[in-house]
């Protein structure tokens, strides 16, 4: 068969084979490409996997990076925002870029009417801080410090210390500058304030050492004038009838006694040691003044009493308040020359303020007694000095020029003060501050003690009115119920109303119209075994046989605690609850 | 002048000892890698990397004509990508066993550089048998070609003199070498490499297809498609004289069928030889040779 086949025929089929082949070939290494492509490619897209990864952490990485700086600015914020100055950027051209919220608070305005403008921009009174000091700092780039610059709002004028500082870029340019401004106005205040305080304190040492100074010569004083007096006594008494040398010795005693009552008056200003202070009622005591003084002045001077309270209870020393209001009266009217005249006196309560920076008195409540006349005034020059011992306007001989410093000293020592007001020929006002007694103070003049609480009903009487607000007052504040009267037929009519309503008669021993123990033993005929205490005045002798008839009566011997009252009642209150 | 005669053994303890044994953990590295179907760009990347001339050699290829980047390439694990993980993988392990095929040249009729592209030629042959006519990736058998004549090297430098002799015999005769060796040494070059592989760690599936490669018919069954392939290759590889060949005669009956085994025709390969004289061809351009 080979043998027909012509040479051409068989070259074909041989290349016929070899391209079969070849495909056959190429086939299986298309395949094999593929195979290698598909896992290249597999590779590939792990590689791109990888990278992918990469891109994540790195863009967590940026992120943590963002949030970084985020919370650093955040924290610069609020440390701009905090800080304890008004802080603001500006630009070269003065603009306002950026202020701190303090700046804002300040001047209660918004970001929006501050920020990209400049002063010129600005309303007046927005027109802040100087724009010369900014100008200096961005030529010279050199920070200024400490300018003392003075902004108004509305009527208020504040200062403030500014410190500008410029910023510098890394090419030595000033784009702008940074400014601190501080309030200073308080700080200003304050020093105002200690400069006057430093002078009070110098006036309170002054006085001080003249007090020490009078009273020892005032010791020695008084020990001289006992000899005078006693023997200018015995002088005048010596029986004989040379009549001009009895007026004489008259005279000498008359000096002499002047002389001591001038030594007593040293001697009360430079007193150092406390007078143990009592509830004392001013305005009890002011109308006690006004009874001594009436008599004594011209019918032309109209004396007034303006009393808008029943009662002004302060802690204090009855006979030096009522000394200081003698002193302060009396000058007023010897000031009035002209025969015509007018003396106000006024009581009213005052609240002195934590900020209150014109007084040095510490806050709380105060009864403020204004003495006003229309005498001929103080002239401003002597108003520093007429506390000063010894200054004196009046002729010589007719005063010591000690009253008002003791009227000082007292008012001092009773933890108030006085203010004056004057204008020459138109008459000085005194105003006397004297601190409120308030309960929680009670405190103070006895030892601490935990008040024992009722709420039982008490009838009481006490003839002192300012006793009897004070015992109120105080009872009502633990709890119980009470009627009170200074009027012991009142009170007994009081009990007749409602004998049975009342668990308790707290009573004064001496009394007018009817004592303590008369009222006691009326009483007890309603209400047989009704508790009672009868408080007795120091002087007064307790008649022991008709009090030792009583049952269930307790004595309160003056002068008393307050806390007496309390556990003196819960110890009667228990007794009746155990029987 | 007489050269005392080595045994196999001391052969072998000669060539443990000497710097030849010093590449075979890269080697090793590397066929691992070859094999490993888990190996990442990124594996072979570090094994690369510590490698200048390697890196050097691998990005050169990269940016050749023959891929025709528009850029240049500079990093290898991209040059890995646009070569291929498998070419990359043969270039790394032909600069690893190249490295044993450096050396002094001792005979115009046999120099290490013409046994290496004797080896070139029959790696790209294997392979190329293996895809086109297997459909198999064939990553054994480049390495096998690379490295199944070392035996020849191993001879040449511990036992010179016996080796020149051998050589001698085999030019003027026509007998092939490994029978010549066996006559003389009684063991050949296929069985010293073998066992050599064998001492350096070398798997199964490597040592034995050398050591079988010029009786593949005689050859287990599980690497005998190695090993014929190598004895194929061999045959092919000495017609179209690419460098040393150890062949002076050829067995028909063994070469026939070794064909037959294999379903192999000799028109296929002789169109295999012809990609493979181009790929020489761009290798020698490269400056491979």
């Amino acid at each position: 068969m080979i043998n027909y086949k012509s040479n051409d025929l068989s070259l074909v089929e041989q290349e016929n084979d070899i391209l079969k082949t070849k495909l056959r070939q190429l086939q299986n290494e298309l395949k094999m490409t593929q195979l290698e492509f598909n896992e290249t490619n597999q590779k590939y897209l792990e590689i791109v996997n990888q990278l992918e990864q990469k891109v994540i952490k790195k863009n967590e990485q940026l992120y943590h990076s963002q949030e970084l700086i985020k919370q650093k600015n955040d924290e610069l914020q609020m440390m701009l925002d905090y800080a304890p100055a008004l802080i603001f950027f500006k630009s070269a051209e003065l603009v306002y870029n950026q202020v701190n919220h303090k700046f804002l608070s300040f001047f209660k305005i918004s970001p929006s009417d501050i920020i990209n403008k400049k002063n010129t921009d600005l309303p007046d009174h927005l027109k802040l801080f100087s724009e010369t000091h900014d100008r200096q700092v961005l030529q010279q780039k050199k920070a200024l410090y400490q300018m003392i610059e003075c902004v108004q709002i509305n009527d208020d004028t504040y200062y403030f210390s500014v410190d500008r500082v410029p910023i510098a870029d890394s090419k030595g340019n000033v784009p702008g500058l940074i400014c601190f401004a501080k309030d200073v106005t308080e700080i200003n205040a304050i020093e105002q304030e200690k400069s006057l305080l430093q002078s009070q304190l110098r006036q309170a040492q002054k006085i001080e050492s003249l007090g020490t100074l009078a009273s020892g010569i005032a010791h020695d004083f008084n020990n001289i004038l006992a000899a005078i007096i006693g023997y200018a006594e015995m002088a005048s008494n010596i029986e004989g009838d040379d009549f001009s040398k009895k007026k004489y010795m008259d005279e000498v005693l008359k000096a002499s006694l002047r002389a001591k009552e001038l030594i007593r008056q040293i001697l009360t200003f430079s007193r150092k040691t406390e007078t143990s202070f009592k509830p004392v009622d001013l305005v009890a005591v002011i109308e006690e003044v006004n009874n001594f003084l009436r008599p004594t002045l011209p019918s032309s001077i109209d004396l007034v009493f303006n009393n808008n309270s029943d009662h002004a209870v302060i802690l204090g020393d009855h006979t030096q308040i009522h000394q200081v209001f003698m002193n302060l009266c009396t000058n007023a009217y010897q000031s009035m020359k002209s025969k015509k005249g007018k003396l106000i006196i006024d009581i009213i309560k005052t609240k002195i303020k934590e900020d209150d920076s014109l007084t040095t008195l510490s806050p709380g409540h105060y009864y403020k007694i204004s003495i006003k006349d229309n005498g001929v005034g103080i002239n401003p020059d002597n108003l520093d000095k007429i506390f000063e011992p010894y200054f004196t306007t009046k002729k010589s001989g007719e005063g010591t020029g000690l009253g008002l410093s003791v009227v000082l000293g007292i008012v001092n020592t009773h933890k108030g003060t006085i203010r004056v007001k004057s204008e020459l020929d138109k008459g000085p006002e005194f105003s006397v501050y004297l601190p409120k007694l308030e309960f929680h103070e009670l405190d103070k003049c006895s030892v601490p003690v935990n008040y024992i609480k009722g709420n039982q009903k008490i009838l009481l009487v006490d003839d002192e009115k300012s006793i009897a607000s004070l015992i109120t007052e105080f009872l009502c504040y633990l709890g119980y119920t009470v009627v009170s009267t200074s009027d012991s037929q009142e009170a007994w009519d009081l009990f007749q109303d409602a004998p049975d309503s009342y668990h308790l008669l707290m009573t004064d021993m001496t009394m007018p119209k009817m004592t303590g123990i008369e009222l006691i033993e009326k009483v007890r005929i309603l209400r047989p075994e009704i508790p009672v205490v009868l408080s007795s005045g120091y002087q007064e002798t307790i008649e022991e046989e008709r009090i030792n008839d009583l049952k269930n009566l307790k004595i309160l011997q003056k002068p008393y605690e307050l806390y007496h009252i309390s556990s003196l009642l819960n110890e009667i209150f228990q007794s009746v609850l155990s029987e | 002048m007489n050269q005392k005669q080595m045994s196999l053994n001391e052969l072998k303890q000669a060539i443990h000892n000497s710097e030849l044994a010093s590449i075979k953990t890269v080697l090793l590295e590397l066929i691992r890698l070859i094999n490993d179907p888990s190996s990442s760009a990124k594996q072979l990347k570090d094994v690369v990397e510590i490698d200048p001339p390697l890196s050097t050699r691998i990005l050169k290829l990269a940016n050749s004509a023959y891929y025709g980047m528009a850029r240049r390439i500079t990093d290898i694990q991209e040059a890995i990508i646009w070569i291929g993980f498998d070419t990359v993988k043969h270039i790394a392990l032909s600069m690893k066993a190249l490295e044993l095929f450096m050396g002094n040249e001792l005979d115009i009729f046999f120099s290490r550089s013409n046994l290496w592209k004797f080896s070139v030629a029959s790696a790209l042959a294997g392979k190329l048998i293996y895809r086109r006519e297997f459909k198999e990736l064939g990553n054994d058998i480049y390495a096998l070609a690379l490295l199944h004549n070392i035996g020849l090297i191993m001879l040449e430098q511990f036992q010179p003199e016996i080796f020149k002799k051998n050589l001698m015999n085999f030019k003027s005769g026509t007998k092939n070498l490994n029978e010549v060796e066996q006559n003389a040494l009684g063991f050949d070059h296929a069985l010293l490499a073998s066992e050599v592989m064998r001492e350096w760690d070398f798997n199964e599936k490597l040592y034995l297809p050398v050591r079988f490669h010029h009786q593949p018919l005689l050859a287990p069954r599980h690497i005998r498609k190695e090993a014929t392939v190598l004895y194929l290759i061999d045959q092919l590889c000495t017609q179209k004289e690419y460098g040393f060949s150890d062949l002076a005669n050829t067995n028909q009956f063994t070469y026939k069928s070794s064909l037959k085994l294999y379903d192999l025709e000799e028109l296929a390969l002789e169109s295999i030889m012809e990609s493979v004289h181009e790929d020489l061809t761009r290798m020698e351009q490269l400056g491979w040779f």
